[in-house]
């Protein structure tokens, strides 16, 4: 009678160290889960809280302006998209660089950004979109 | 004494086969119960890595022949499918025409994904709310 309640007992308590191991785990997986995507998107909200990007001057016949990067994060002018009159322009038919660091795509705090899309802008609304998600308009006069 | 060892037998192999089916089905619980924790898990990092947005000016968003255009933009790490749902002041829009930035079925990070609109609207305000496959969503409040 004992050597039955010894070994039955035996197989639930191993059967229980099987059952808490896989359980632990899932749930140690689950909680970094959670932590890395409230990481992001904290991280995410405060790239976008400290983005500021802002017209300088616009030279619209030219279909030129230039954005100075008041904000605190490293913008990408890869990553700019230019809207004109609400119409996305290609990246293709947007020329842009950094003002002082040819061949730069990095525009860091204090830097300016030539922008040139070759249009006439003249009375246009031109809207920039950074990475972040934020953006900046430039309405005409 | 004989009849004594055969009890005896019979109640350990009764007592083995019921302690051994309730640990195969503690186990077989606590499995399935980590596979649903595991998937969550995956869906949790899904849906974090699921950022887009609309790129549109709300104060100008083209709308020509019945047709209103809409950009989006891929702000994810992770390929995305272009599987998005429109739905323009709270209609579903099924007569929808999907360009990708590049060409291609598959929207890229940083891509931007061009969707065409065909939907008679009137002049005011409207409101647009994309939502992608996941369940993630984003909305545009905007005037024509």
């Amino acid at each position: 009678m004992g050597l039955s309640i010894s070994a039955s007992a035996a197989i639930l308590f191993v059967a229980f160290v099987v059952c808490f191991a896989s359980l632990f785990g899932a749930v140690s997986d689950y909680q970094e889960a959670a932590e890395a995507a409230a990481g992001m998107e904290r991280a995410r909200l405060l790239d976008a809280a400290s983005t500021f990007l802002a017209f300088e001057s616009v030279d619209a016949p030219n279909g030129s302006f230039v954005l100075e990067n008041r904000g605190q994060t490293i913008l990408d002018i890869s990553d700019l998209e230019v809207l004109v009159d609400g119409r996305l322009i290609p990246r293709s038919e947007v020329s842009m660089s950094v003002q002082g660091h040819d061949g730069s795509r990095l525009a860091f705090c204090g830097d300016r950004v030539s922008v040139h899309t070759g249009m006439d802008l003249e009375g246009c609304r031109v809207m920039i979109v950074t990475y972040t998600g934020s953006s900046t308009t430039y309405v005409p006069a | 004494m004989a009849d004594t060892s055969v009890t005896h037998t019979m109640f350990f192999i009764a007592a083995v086969i019921v302690a051994a089916s309730l640990a195969g089905v503690f186990v077989g619980i606590s499995q399935d119960m980590a596979r649903s924790i595991g998937g969550e898990a995956d869906r949790v990092n899904e849906l974090a890595d699921s950022e887009f947005i609309i790129l549109n000016d709300p104060a100008m968003v083209p709308y020509d022949d019945g047709a209103l255009t809409i950009y989006l933009k891929n702000l994810s790490s992770r390929i995305m499918g272009q599987s998005v749902d429109v739905f323009l002041d709270g209609r579903l829009c099924t007569n929808c025409t999907y360009i990708l930035e590049g060409g291609g079925a598959q929207w890229a990070p940083g891509n931007v994904l061009t969707i065409d609109v065909g939907s008679p609207l009137g002049p005011g305000d409207h409101g647009l709310r994309v939502v992608l496959e996941n369940g993630v969503a984003q909305e545009l409040r905007f005037r024509i």
